[in-house]
């Protein structure tokens, strides 16, 4: 009898799962039915907002004439001075996108000061686990001149970085850090144009726009106790500049409106390192 | 101790099956990822990613992401539905989703194959591009998984 309640148990267990793998390929087939019956009108709120990395942005400034100029970028010793998470957050972006600036412009040494700096703020915000795996400093002082593997070394601390904030439920502080990397970038690309005006940056910069619109979106759906309201607003502010861009792909900002979008930008991002 | 016996197998046996069951729908979103960075490399660098946690419904719905992209510059999208325990469908559009003038320029049932989760997109014009998943209903309770999407450039 024994015997009899054990095989039909054992029977049972393997039918349960056997049916499951059923299921699983009756679905594969019904899936593209199923597809054109929901409604395609996607609501804002099903909507996410992908954010590029600092680096193809600075890469891009980069083949578009963004040259180096040595004291534009955030010194190191601010770091010390930013007491809030929010200060830290954006900080840690302006840092990010100061050291793609120096990585793709073969200045490691000044990379490794900047990858010190972000160490030391992802201790204050408690990310330590960001850096302490990877061995970045001495990958990069190993690959001196090296630029395609420095590049390389600067998009996997991309990937470590998402991974992390990932990991750690950390979702609603990338949009954060992100904004402070667009402007930092930003600010590297409006300093360079007005020391030496260039059509391509301009072009590029103008192209700026649809990363903004995304990046305001992505602000707007962590925004619920209204903690980014300050910085929202100015990057809106920033926004309008692109009003005056019509429909088309080769839309580009004139003299004065790049001026002005500058100006802004210069603005934002000094009130950011300053605190 | 024959007593013993029968109902450890029994056990186990129920703990074996639940476990399948359970590796079904896991999702290690960074495992997921990580199987898709060889697919990008050499050519590709990393350039960001987004993790679709998915809770199936009674009733089919919809989620969206909204890829920027930079004109001139070349991009790979890969997607990743080992984490999915139902399949969905994928689709990237030029346009809104909302758009009835949008173009189909990618739809994963029309290059799906069995046994295969990683499939990849390289549009031939960079402009924005929304990706859309359609989740199919289910009468499961409490049935979830991700898909991992990883976007990829070239300069």
């Amino acid at each position: 009898m024994k015997k009899k309640k054990f095989f039909i148990l054992l029977s049972s267990s393997f039918l349960w799962f056997a049916c499951e793998s059923n299921n699983e390929n009756a679905t594969v087939e019904a899936v593209e039915e199923i597809t054109e019956e929901v409604d395609e009108v996607l609501e804002e709120e099903s909507m996410s907002y992908l954010l590029p990395s600092p680096l193809q942005i600075a890469e891009i400034f980069k083949n578009s004439g963004l040259t180096y100029i040595g004291d534009l970028t955030s010194p190191t010793e601010l770091a010390a001075t930013y007491n809030t998470k929010y200060s830290q957050k954006l900080n840690f972006g302006i840092y990010s996108a100061d050291m793609a600036y120096c990585i793709i412009n073969d200045q490691t040494q000044s990379a490794i000061e900047y990858l010190s700096t972000l160490r030391g703020l992802s201790e204050k915000m408690w990310m330590t686990d960001v850096f302490n795996t990877m061995g970045l400093s001495k990958r990069l002082e190993a690959n001196v001149g090296q630029h395609d593997s420095l590049t390389t070394i600067m998009a996997d601390l991309q990937i470590q970085l998402d991974d992390y904030l990932e990991e750690n439920g950390m979702g609603y502080t990338g949009p954060v850090i992100f904004a402070g990397a667009w402007i930092e970038t930003m600010y590297l690309g409006a300093k360079v144009n007005q020391a030496n005006s260039n059509e391509k940056l301009i072009y590029r910069l103008t192209e700026q726009s649809v990363v903004l619109e995304n990046l305001l979106k992505a602000l707007e759906q962590i925004n619920e106790d209204n903690d980014f309201d300050e910085l929202i607003a100015d990057l809106k502010v920033v926004n309008k500049n692109f009003d005056v861009l019509e429909e088309g792909e080769e839309a580009k900002l004139g003299d004065e409106q790049v001026e002005k979008l500058s100006i802004q930008i210069i603005k934002l991002r000094n009130k950011i390192i300053n605190n | 101790m024959k007593k013993v016996i029968f109902y450890s197998t029994i056990l186990v046996l129920l703990l074996t099956t639940t476990a399948l069951k359970l590796e079904e729908v896991q999702c290690v979103a960074a495992d997921l990822k990580n199987e898709l960075m060889p697919v990008l490399k050499p050519e590709y660098k990393y350039d960001s990613s987004k993790i679709t946690r998915v809770l199936y419904k009674k009733e089919a719905f919809q989620s969206g992401i909204e890829v920027p992209l930079f004109m001139g510059e070349k991009y790979r999208f890969v997607f990743n539905t080992a984490g999915l325990p139902k399949d969905i469908e994928i689709n990237i559009f030029d346009k809104k989703p909302s758009n009835k003038m949008k173009n189909a320029l990618f739809t994963l049932s029309n290059v799906r194959e069995a046994g295969k989760n990683v499939y990849t997109f390289e549009p031939e014009k960079s402009k924005k591009m929304y990706v859309v998943y359609t989740i199919p209903a289910t009468e499961e309770e409490g049935l979830k998984g991700c898909v991992v999407f990883l976007l990829g450039y070239k300069l």
